[in-house]
C-alpha cells in the first residue's frame, strides 16, 4: 500500500506560487499533474555558464591588428561582449574597433564561422554592426587562452588609441 | 585587481586589467592610461604608434576601405543570430 501524505492548502499553495513565480504564469495548478507540467515547462538559457572571463582593454597607438588578449578559459570562448567604456575619447570625429569573436557550433547561418563586427563613433554618433562573417582575412579565431582585437586607423582620420573596452567573454555548457 | 601592458615589436600596443600581458602595477597602470589619452594630434592621414620608451612615432595612416552596411541587413543579421 502506497504511503499517504497530508498537506495544508497554504503549503500546497505557496509551492504554486513559486512554480508560477518562475512560469510567469497566473492560471490555478491543479496537483500534481498541473504542478509536474508547470515544472516541466521551466526553461531557462541553452546550458549553464562553465567559464567566464572578463577584463579591460585600452588601445594605445592608432593601428593594432590582432592583439592577443589573454581569457585563460582553458577553452575556446562561445560568446563575447565589448562594452565601450564612456564616450569615445575627443581626439577625433571618426573612430572604430575592429572585433571579431568565433562561433564554435551553429546560430543561425554562422556555423562554425569568424564573425568580425565593430564600433564606431561617426562626429559622435557610435554605432555598431557586424560587417563580415566566413574565414576573415587575416583575423586570428580564438583559442583556448586567448581572443584578438584589432583597433583600425585610416587615412580618414580614423583614431582608436585611448579608448577602453570591457570585454566579457564565456563559454556554455549545452551551446 | 591586476593590470598589465602588451608590447609587440618594440610599440606599446595596449594595456588593461586581467590576465595576460606583462603586469604592472596600479601606478604604472595608470600613469600609461594618462599618457596614452595625451597622445599629440596627427595631422589627417597620420596616427601615432607609441613606443616602449613611452615616445610617440609618427606614421602615415593605412587606407582602410569602409565596411559600412545598412540598419535593415544589421537588422537581418540580428534576426539570424537570435
Amino acid at each position: 500500500m502506497a504511503n499517504e501524505y497530508s498537506v495544508n492548502q497554504a503549503d500546497l499553495t505557496s509551492v504554486a506560487n513559486a512554480i508560477r513565480e518562475k512560469t510567469k504564469g497566473s492560471n490555478p495548478l491543479a496537483f500534481p499533474d498541473g504542478f509536474a507540467e508547470a515544472i516541466a515547462s521551466i526553461g531557462g538559457l541553452p546550458g549553464n555558464i562553465t567559464h567566464l572571463a572578463t577584463g579591460t582593454y585600452t588601445f594605445a597607438g592608432d593601428t593594432v591588428d590582432n592583439t592577443a588578449i589573454t581569457h585563460d578559459l582553458g577553452v575556446q570562448p562561445h560568446f563575447f561582449m565589448f562594452v565601450k567604456q564612456g564616450s569615445f575619447s575627443a581626439n577625433s570625429s571618426k573612430k572604430r574597433m575592429i572585433f571579431q569573436f568565433y562561433v564554435s557550433k551553429s546560430i543561425g547561418n554562422y556555423a562554425g564561422s569568424l564573425i568580425k563586427g565593430y564600433f564606431s563613433s561617426t562626429s559622435g554618433t557610435t554605432t555598431g554592426a557586424v560587417i563580415e562573417t566566413g574565414n576573415t582575412t587575416g583575423f586570428k579565431k580564438p583559442d583556448t587562452s586567448v581572443f584578438y582585437v584589432s583597433g583600425r586607423s585610416s587615412n580618414d582620420t580614423t583614431y582608436i588609441s585611448g579608448d577602453t573596452f570591457t570585454w566579457i567573454c564565456g563559454r556554455c555548457s549545452s551551446f | 585587481m591586476r593590470y598589465y601592458k602588451i608590447i609587440e615589436n618594440g610599440y606599446l600596443v595596449g594595456i588593461g586589467t586581467g590576465v595576460g600581458g606583462i603586469k604592472i602595477t596600479e601606478e604604472e597602470y595608470n600613469s600609461l592610461l594618462e599618457h596614452i589619452h595625451n597622445r599629440p594630434d596627427a595631422e589627417e592621414g597620420y596616427g601615432y604608434r607609441l613606443k616602449e620608451d613611452l615616445t610617440w612615432e609618427l606614421y602615415e595612416l593605412p587606407i582602410v576601405p569602409e565596411e559600412e552596411i545598412s540598419s535593415d541587413e544589421l537588422m537581418t543579421m540580428i534576426e539570424e543570430v537570435l
